[in-house]
């Protein structure tokens, strides 16, 4: 049997590396922002108008950021519960021939760069967030579609036919067997479709979809550098956020089933 | 001639060595095989040879084209390992370029021109009795066995003196192992290298070897002698065990049929007529008699019952033989072959296919006996 | 009386077994059911079916929307003529699914199939139609409910899943009805939904106004004969290319590196590192440095490039000397980056092996990082135009090389490498011999994936001033040309797609032949 040791004795330094690294890394870019670029604006200044001042708070910030997390989130949320059926329908019996290619027509989407779905979309269904989200909703469900179907594909057909063996249904089969198995699989598509979504969702701001890409797009042309920095670093600590608290679970997932 | 004094492995973050204090010399021309349990450091013994891995401790030495003894630890590895042959289990083909290309890597290595690569990789197809079309196939092209020769004939590329191989045979069916193992012995016969040749199969070892070095699980050398005197003086326990209580059924695999074999056999000439053979099988007391041609060639065999009554040549009734046996064969490998075609009798041919003489299970039993009262008292 | 019980008794039954049959095409959807309910298929009940359907969907229409869809004055008619739509509609797409099932091998007769399709059709139906009623119910206008695009949220995953089930549901139905294999049900959708497409285009020139397709063409064909539209596909190519160039020798590089066995730092090294850092050092001496800085000829070379280049400005190698001569326009930016750089490979040289999970898991991290944020961040170092983008473009297409590189590189098997290192192979020759060209269809695959990141990155390049194709799209949103937009959305991805397509065919040519046939 397993010995009992405690919870701390089991924690190695590597384990601290690496669960602290990256978020005291991004929280010390976040406080840097706050101290080089947020304090310093002059309140009264064009910047201020549009970033917000030290007296008034940085309101815009904070709006902008949970903008860009609503993007991200009901995209990402939308995507999954449309990517994952469609997943386990094309491995299910009678539809294994057609993934390949419904597979392959995705594979041809994904292929198309994300400004121009974004544009594309802009036509068809005019600007704000609404076509924002609809366009990242499209561009994340390839990987999700594919990730979940490879991991099912993945389950052994060993330990499927012993399933079928011991009298499961192909319900009980699909829930209780291909799913937990395929699940890390499915995750990490997921993880990759969400990281991206974090850098299409930036190029939103060019349809009128507010978020953090706001700031960039709008200290371009004005060349208010200040602006571009606020924008672009917090983008970039938010995927790699993004990416890292998916990968976490990951982990926890991948390790449970072991 | 390979030459190892004193050689000791100690891998890094280990304590107890992989290789210990190993010495013994390998003439030149022989085939030496390395035999011991698994992990006991066969590979590793082989590979400091070419110095894949360096030794912690002692000198290792080789012959080279002009006879000198040469210690290898003071050569350059690459230019050492260009003129030592090396074969591995899993053969390591580059999957990438064809059989001809694999086969020229050393020869290239060692700035031959085209024309010249091509020729000695013909060459080297036609000793392993392999079509030349293969030249130009990829290795997934081939069968299991194919590869393993290709890899073999790749080592011999540039000819080198020395050859390395560890387990060549490991990964190969039993039966195509035996053919594949009797192909290398009659080629080794033309072409005398100085073999290194590691296997983990005792039986392997001693068919293959001129020399057997067998090591335990420590890594040290326990015998290093030839294979009869391991099988009739094991010298320790160790070895006892390891070679195991069919030592002597073993032994059968050292006898040549040449050796046993009536070198004086009853043969009937193809141009002999009926009544003639019947005659002299009357004499000699044969219901079945062996047929050749002038050149002694095997033609088939007669029996008394096809030739009763009958009248003309005897070359009109002979039934073509089922089997022969090459000369070198041993006579574990001949025993088995006459227990699969049920002849009593069997002929012995040469690379010619002329008869050199006869076989019959008595003369297996006989020699059998022979080896079992020289070796220790033992029930058969 | 019995005849009478009999009868209400029978007509009892025939409603519950169409109900049932209903039930079993929604909830035990497979081949054996619809084999099953194939063999009770009758006219009568198909009739039926639809006629059920229509009547439903004419009270649903009449009710919620009457002002449009009243044409007599009485309602019954109405009523009647949707049934009648509704029936002939079906008819119509049934006639044409048989038609080309037929033709494509289908063997079931028209009964069976339309009776499958109407099982399909009629409850599938009815529950759109409920889902209409309660949106209606809920303030929702139609308009609303069926623009998919238009509300987010639950029309979009109800229309998406239940697209997906009535689609499923007719494959099943079409293969059992007809026996088909499973691809030749796909051809027979897909022909259908093709030929549907071939006549909607045809239709709409025959019509002979405009629209978007004869209107885009039109946009494209000018800007073509006007030159801008070439200018715009050389830029985006020559910026793509160059820094994929580029990346493909530092990934490449980096990639090797990271799997050699780590080495110790020696003398003979400083005999490359000086006189690489003199260099770089030269490079970026501003003026006035060094005696004249090396920065004035420098600038030399760069005008007689900007005079070259307006005499090539329309030519095909325009858009890459514009860029060679931004980047030799900032010489302290190059020196800073080839210090940066040398430093970067020197380190992973000594390190080899031990540095590669570090690489890889910063690689990782940079590709996670939004490439118009990437931009901005690069606007305060080398500020706008083509030097920014190259470095930005040239930064995210190496990660994906360097990735496969070493991977191809350490999936090639142990047993192959020892083998060439046992023949008397130096590490050198096993690399290029041995382990890069067995890793070439992996490292392809990696620049196959670089480049067709990099079409996008390069269009939203445009907005930090490069002339690529994401021209047309930024402006065509900042002056709301809906053509512009649209062309820039269509050109890049037909870019990018082409891309793809040529990559894939370059990593087969490239593939050596033994490695093809494995498997
Ligand atoms: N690179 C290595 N590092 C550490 N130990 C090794 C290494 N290679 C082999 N060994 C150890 O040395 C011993 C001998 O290995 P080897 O020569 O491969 O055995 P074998 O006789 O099976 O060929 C084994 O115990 C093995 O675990
Ligand atoms: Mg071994």
């Amino acid at each position: 049997m397993e010995e009992k040791t405690s919870f701390w004795s089991r924690i190695t330094f590597s384990d601290i590396v690496d669960w602290t690294l990256i978020p005291i890394l991004m929280i010390g870019v976040v406080i840097s922002v706050y101290i080089w670029l947020l304090l310093p604006i002059e309140p009264g200044s064009m910047e201020a108008n549009i970033i917000g001042d030290p007296v008034s708070g940085f309101s815009n910030v904070w709006a902008s950021v949970l903008q860009h997390l609503k993007l991200i989130g009901i995209s990402s949320v939308l995507a999954i519960l449309a990517a994952v059926p469609a997943g386990i329908l094309i491995t299910r019996e009678g539809f294994r021939d057609f993934a390949d290619i419904i597979l392959g027509v995705a594979n041809f989407g994904q292929s198309v760069p994300s400004i121009a779905i974004l544009a594309l979309f802009m036509g068809i269904m005019g600007i704000g967030a609404p076509t924002a989200i609809f366009a990242l909703w499209l561009y994340a469900l390839l990987p999700i579609v594919r990730n979940t179907a490879t991991g099912i594909d993945e389950v052994s057909a060993d330990v499927i036919e012993a399933a079928r063996g011991m009298g499961l249904t192909n319900r009980q089969i699909l829930f209780d067997i291909e799913l937990p198995l395929s699940f890390p699989v499915m995750f990490a598509g997921i993880r990759t479709a969400s990281v991206i979504n974090v850098g299409t969702a930036a190029l939103g701001a060019f349809i009128g979809a507010g978020g953090l890409g706001n700031f960039i797009i709008t200290g371009i042309p004005l060349s208010r550098e200040r602006m571009i920095l606020i924008g672009a670093i917090l983008t970039a600590v938010m995927a790699v956020m993004v990416d890292w608290i998916l990968g976490k679970i990951e982990d926890r997932l991948v390790f449970r089933r072991e | 001639m390979i030459k190892l004094e004193h050689v000791t492995k100690i891998y890094p973050g280990t304590t107890s060595p992989a290789v210990d204090d190993l010495s013994f010399t390998v003439p030149t021309g022989e085939i030496c095989t390395i035999v011991g349990p698994s992990g006991c450091g066969k590979t590793t013994t082989m590979k400091m040879v070419n110095r894949l891995i360096e030794p912690t401790d002692g000198e290792i030495y080789v012959l080279n084209e002009r006879g000198e003894m040469q210690n290898v630890l003071e050569m350059d590895p690459i230019i050492l390992r260009r003129n030592i042959g090396y074969v591995i289990q899993q053969i390591g083909l580059f999957p990438h370029r064809t059989i001809l290309q694999n086969m020229g890597t050393v020869p290239k290595l060692l700035e031959w021109d085209n024309t010249r690569i091509r020729s000695r990789a013909e060459e080297l197809l036609d000793m392993m009795n392999m079509p030349h079309e293969f030249l130009d196939r990829y290795p997934h092209e081939l069968s299991g066995g194919q590869r393993q020769r290709i890899g073999v004939a790749r080592a011999m590329a540039s000819d080198p003196p020395v050859m390395l191989m560890d387990e060549p045979f490991g990964a190969i069916d039993p039966i195509n192992r035996n053919l594949l193992q009797n192909e290398f012995l009659r080629l080794q016969q033309e072409i005398k290298k100085t073999i290194l040749f590691v296997t983990h199969d005792i039986d392997e070892a001693i068919k293959m070897g001129d020399k057997i070095a067998i090591l335990n699980a420590n890594g040290q050398l326990e015998q290093y002698d030839s294979p009869a005197k391991i099988l009739s003086e094991p010298a320790n326990e160790f070895i006892e065990d390891f070679v195991g209580a069919d030592r002597t059924l073993k032994q059968l695999n050292l006898i040549r049929v040449e050796e046993v074999m009536d070198k004086k056999p009853f043969l009937l000439q193809s141009t002999q007529s009926v009544e003639e053979a019947l005659q002299v099988m009357d004499e000699e007391g044969q219901d079945y008699a062996y047929v050749v041609d002038s050149d002694r060639r095997l033609q088939g065999y007669v029996s008394r019952k096809d030739l009763k009554e009958k009248s003309g040549w005897i070359d009109e009734y002979t039934t073509t033989a089922a089997t022969s046996l090459p000369i070198t064969m041993n006579l574990r490998d001949a025993l088995s072959e006459m227990l699969m075609v049920d002849y009593s009798t069997i002929c012995v041919v040469d690379n010619r296919d002329r008869v050199r003489g006869t076989v019959n299970t008595a003369m297996v039993q006989e020699a059998l006996m022979e080896t079992h009262s020289s070796g220790k008292r033992e029930e058969v | 009386m019995p005849q009478k019980e009999e009868n209400k008794t029978a007509f009892i039954g025939f409603w519950q077994g169409l109900l049932d049959d209903w039930m079993a095409v929604l909830t035990r959807p497979n081949i054996e059911t619809y084999i099953r309910l194939k063999e009770r298929a009758t006219s009568p009940k198909i009739v039926l079916n639809l006629a059920l359907l229509g009547l439903v969907i004419g009270l649903y229409v009449l009710t919620i929307q009457p002002p449009a869809f009243i044409q007599t004055d009485s309602l019954l008619l109405d009523l009647g003529r949707l049934i009648f739509y509704t029936e002939a509609d079906f008819f119509i797409l049934s006639l044409i699914l048989f038609v080309i099932a037929g033709l494509l091998g289908g063997t079931g007769g028209f009964v069976e199939h339309s009776y499958l399709l109407s099982l399909i059709t009629a409850p599938l139906g009815l529950v759109i139609v409920a889902f209409l009623f309660v949106a209606n119910k809920l303030g929702l206008t139609l308009a609303a409910i069926m623009n998919p695009l238009s509300s987010i949220g639950i029309t979009t995953i109800f229309i998406v899943l239940f697209g997906l089930y009535a689609f499923l549901l007719l494959l099943f139905a079409l293969e059992a009805a007809h026996e088909m294999e499973s691809h030749q049900v796909i051809y027979t959708i897909g022909a259908v939904l093709g030929s549907w497409g071939i006549l909607r285009v045809i239709a709409m020139f025959a019509a002979g106004e405009d629209n978007i397709i004869t209107q885009e063409s039109a946009f494209l064909a000018e800007e073509w004969a006007r030159g801008t539209l070439q200018q715009a596909i050389l830029g985006h190519l020559w910026m793509v290319a160059f820094s994929v160039f580029i990346a493909v020798v530092i990934g490449v590089v980096m990639g090797v590196l990271i799997t050699m066995p780590p080495k110790r730092p020696s003398v003979s090294h400083l005999f490359f590192l000086i006189p690489l850092g003199v260099f770089f050092l030269i490079w970026a001496a501003p003026k006035g440095w060094l005696g004249m800085g090396i920065a004035d000829p420098i600038m030399e070379i760069s005008d007689t490039l900007d005079i070259g280049l307006t005499r090539a400005a329309k030519g095909f190698f325009g858009p890459l000397l514009s860029l060679l001569s931004a980047i030799v326009r900032k010489p302290a930016a190059v020196g800073m980056i080839g210090v940066i750089l040398t430093v970067i490979l020197y380190a992973l040289l000594l390190a080899g092996e031990s540095a590669s999970e570090l690489t890889l898991y910063i690689a990782g991290i940079i590709l996670t990082i939004p490439s118009i944020a990437l931009f901005g961040v690069f606007i305060g170092p080398f500020s706008i135009g083509a030097f920014n983008a190259v470095v930005a473009l040239t930064l995210y297409a190496q990660l994906p090389i360097l990735r496969n590189t070493y991977t191809g590189i350490k999936e090639v098997k142990p047993e192959i490498v020892e083998a060439g290192r046992g023949m008397g192979m130096t590490e050198f020759q096993l690399l290029r011999n041995v382990k890069i060209p067995i890793a070439t269809p992996v490292i392809m695959a990696g620049v196959r994936v670089s480049v067709v990141m990099l079409v996008g990155i390069a269009a939203i390049a445009s907005y930090i001033g490069n002339d690529t194709l994401g021209d047309y799209i930024f402006h065509g949103i900042q002056r709301v040309q809906p053509l512009r937009y649209y062309a820039g959305a269509i050109t890049v991805a037909v870019f990018a797609l082409s891309m793809d397509y040529f990559l894939g065919w370059l990593q087969n040519r490239l593939t050596p032949e033994g490695l093809k046939g494995r498997r």
